[in-house]
């Protein structure tokens, strides 16, 4: 299945940038990959049926992130949260 | 003085070591097989192609001449590369091997021998670390060296696959003169500043890429909960007519949005549905699906 990468503006608070991807991964499909390029964050997505239980966002700091009861790690990264660099996972309920 | 001698044998032990070869002898007197191809390398090679006589040509086909002439061309530049490799490592890394073993030994003998004969040593050992230290101001043989060959080697296979692919076709598709434009190209990929040309345009075309992507990257914000609602349901739409295998449906909104169609259209056609994050922006998307296929949106 294909992939798309978009980008959002990495100034955004976490539930500004989390609306975004939520609402990407109902136009595009399930979330794959969070990264930032320059000033951006990105959002890697695959094309397919938008998932029931959207992506939540959390940062988090240390190697790994925190396990959360009742969901599952989709994704993590190095992103931009408020301007500054923050570690972002993304986790689904499942 | 007499330590001197003693250490002797570890000098030559040492020196010895560090004639240690990279290279095995070659089997084939180089020379000597140029001097058998001279008649396809001499500037007659041409006029003998352009011949009308097959005759002029050893009784060979004007296609199985330049054929011949390729080959033993390669084969001349191929020679001439290996000893240019086998130069490169004997100026380079082996000089740099045999000055550390050297200065080795005469470091060791430098501490054990009678003064006069130290402070001689200890010279000799400084003229050659001083030499070694100048010449490893020259990147070319130390780090950078290896990169360049490895650079020069892989490009050669390249172009030589397109040299040997053209060897198939018949003269009038691949004539000589246009294998000899491959093979110069062949040879200034063995080249230094052939290779120094490849590496900076790669690295050019790389960054071209980057920046290419960093502007095509697609910078998207959130759109209100109602239209939100109405983007999901028209990429729910364009999604079906993909599972659908309705492949001119979407090549047809493609083409009414002014993206590209064909295997990328229903891509192009959901991030034209995430850019679209106003009511604005998104009526006209709506309108574009009304009217091709009565979809209200």
């Amino acid at each position: 299945m294909a992939d798309k990468t978009i980008g959002t503006p990495g100034n955004q608070s976490l539930p500004q940038f989390e609306t975004v991807v939520q609402q990407n991964e109902g136009i595009f499909g399930p979330l794959k990959a969070l990264g930032k390029q320059d000033k951006n964050n990105t959002i890697t997505l695959e094309i397919g049926s938008a998932p029931d239980n959207r992506a939540i966002l959390a940062t988090y700091d240390g190697d790994a992130p925190p396990v959360k009861q009742g969901h599952s790690v989709v994704c993590k990264g190095d992103c931009l949260v408020d301007g500054k660099a923050a570690k972002v996972v993304a986790y689904r309920k499942l | 003085m007499t330590y001197m001698f003693k250490l002797l044998p570890l000098f030559l032990f040492l020196i010895g070591c560090a004639s240690l070869k990279a290279y095995p002898d070659v089997s084939t007197d180089s020379s000597a097989e140029l001097a058998a191809m001279n008649k396809y390398l001499e500037p007659t090679a041409i006029t003998r192609y352009d011949s009308a006589s097959d005759s002029d040509r050893d009784g060979l086909s004007k296609e199985a001449w330049r054929n011949e002439v390729v080959n033993a061309r390669v084969r001349a530049i191929d020679i001439h590369f290996n000893e240019f490799q086998q130069q490169l490592f004997r100026e380079g890394i082996g000089f740099g091997l045999a000055t550390d073993w050297v200065v080795l030994g005469l470091n060791a003998a430098g501490t054990l021998s009678g003064r006069g004969a130290a402070n001689a040593l200890a010279a000799t050992s400084a003229g050659l670390v001083g030499g070694k230290a100048a010449f490893d101001k020259n990147v070319f043989f130390d780090k950078t060296l290896p990169t360049l060959l490895a650079n020069m080697v892989a490009k050669r296979k390249e172009v030589l696959v397109t040299i040997r692919q053209g060897l198939g076709k018949d003269v009038k598709e691949y004539p000589l003169m246009l294998a000899l434009n491959y093979l110069d190209t062949y040879y200034n990929a063995g080249t230094i500043p052939g290779t120094l040309t490849d590496i900076a345009e790669s690295a050019g075309a790389t960054a071209t890429k980057a920046d290419q992507d960093l502007k095509s990257l697609l910078v998207v914000t959130s759109a209100s909960p109602q239209v939100q609602m109405r983007r999901e349901k028209a990429a729910a739409f364009v999604k079906q007519l993909d599972q659908q295998g309705q492949q001119n449906k979407l090549d047809l909104l493609a083409k009414s949005l002014n993206v590209a169609p064909g295997q990328d259209a229903l891509v192009n056609i959901l991030t034209e549905i995430s850019k679209a994050s106003t009511t604005e922006a998104f009526d006209i998307i709506a309108q574009k699906i009304k009217i091709l296929f009565n979809e209200e949106m």
